[in-house]
């Protein structure tokens, strides 16, 4: 096992807070489209749509506020693994539940009709 | 004081600070509690047998100026670890004010909706989507709770003569990690419970 030290060091970010500003008024300016994309009817695209402006904003706020673009690569992967099992978690629980015939409360058709796990993974995963 | 005392640089085999790596495994695995929340939300989105339902109360535009005041907290957040680690202390206090009046203002924006989504009769235990709506958006509320708490101590700590010590930026560095994931944890949660159609 390597004994190697190495002394902390800081990754400064190169951002001034007049660029921090610019990304906080892109941030607002996406939230508003997805607010329109919402209320547009874009049939099928909406979801897709959303998730795609969601995520740029979610990396956003990783890469440039948290500054883990500038940080030691060690900190990507710990925060990458935590992100990809919980999307995991999330696509095998709606996968689980979506073929599950007993998920409609024992066959009871629920009063709202569309299924967001259907929704959301029909759309995404086209199965 | 002895040298060993004063001299707060330590060394680590990853060459990063263990505080600073402790809060980002600590923010992973906050991604894996939040990814649970958000599965049981979908799962049971569309299955309650009785109202109110989604689409009859929740209100996009109230949300989106929640959202829109969450979004610019994180603006005053990262303003104030810049003036933290740049010695611009004044600049450091104003900014980490602003962001826990912000935070404090989308806390208010929770209570309201909450107090409104009762009156419409849904309750925790009305039907699945009062129950995870309301563990869902709850939880992050908490967090936000906590997060306000935890820069109000930093604000306090940095009007002491000594201010936050040598540590002044990682200190605020770290507090912004745990205050941009709640950011980053309501942007998923206004995307799939208010924006995308149910």
């Amino acid at each position: 096992m390597s004994t190697e030290n190495h002394t902390t060091k800081t990754h400064g970010s190169p951002l001034t807070p007049r660029d921090y500003i610019k990304i906080g008024l892109i941030l607002t300016a996406i939230t508003i489209v997805e607010l329109i994309a919402s209320y547009i009817d874009l049939g099928a695209l909406v979801i897709p749509i959303l998730l795609f402006l969601s995520l740029i904003k979610f990396v956003a706020v990783v890469a440039l506020f948290m500054h883990l673009k500038y940080e030691a690569r060690i900190l990507t992967q710990m925060f990458t693994i935590g992100a990809v099992l919980a999307t995991c978690i999330i696509i095998g629980l709606l996968v689980l539940f979506r073929n599950d015939p007993s998920d409609a409360l024992g066959g009871v058709d629920p009063i709202s009709g569309g299924h967001a796990a259907r929704l959301l993974l029909g759309n995404i995963l086209h199965i | 004081m002895n040298e060993a005392a004063v001299h707060t640089e330590h060394q680590t085999s990853t060459g990063v600070d263990n505080r600073m790596l402790m809060m980002w495994i600590f923010l992973a695995s906050e991604c894996l509690f939040f990814g649970s929340l958000i599965s049981t939300y979908l799962i049971y989105q569309g299955e309650s047998l009785v109202g109110p339902l989604p689409g009859e109360i929740l209100n996009i535009p109230i949300t989106s100026a929640s959202t829109f005041v969450l979004l610019m907290s994180s603006v005053t957040m990262v303003l104030a670890v810049y003036g933290a680690q740049h010695k611009e202390f004044l600049m450091m206090k104003l900014s980490l004010l602003s962001t826990i009046i912000l935070g404090i203002i989308f806390l208010g924006f929770q209570v309201v909706e909450f107090t409104e989504f009762v009156h419409h009769g849904l309750l925790l235990s009305t039907n699945q989507f009062g129950s995870s709506f309301y563990l869902l958006t709850g939880l992050h509320g908490t967090h936000v709770g906590v997060g306000v708490l935890y820069l109000i101590s930093l604000l306090i700590g940095s009007s002491r003569r000594n201010g936050l010590g040598k540590d002044a930026g990682l200190n605020l560095e770290i507090a912004g990690l745990y205050w941009h994931f709640v950011d980053i944890v309501w942007i998923v949660i206004f995307t799939i419970i208010y924006l995308i159609p149910s």
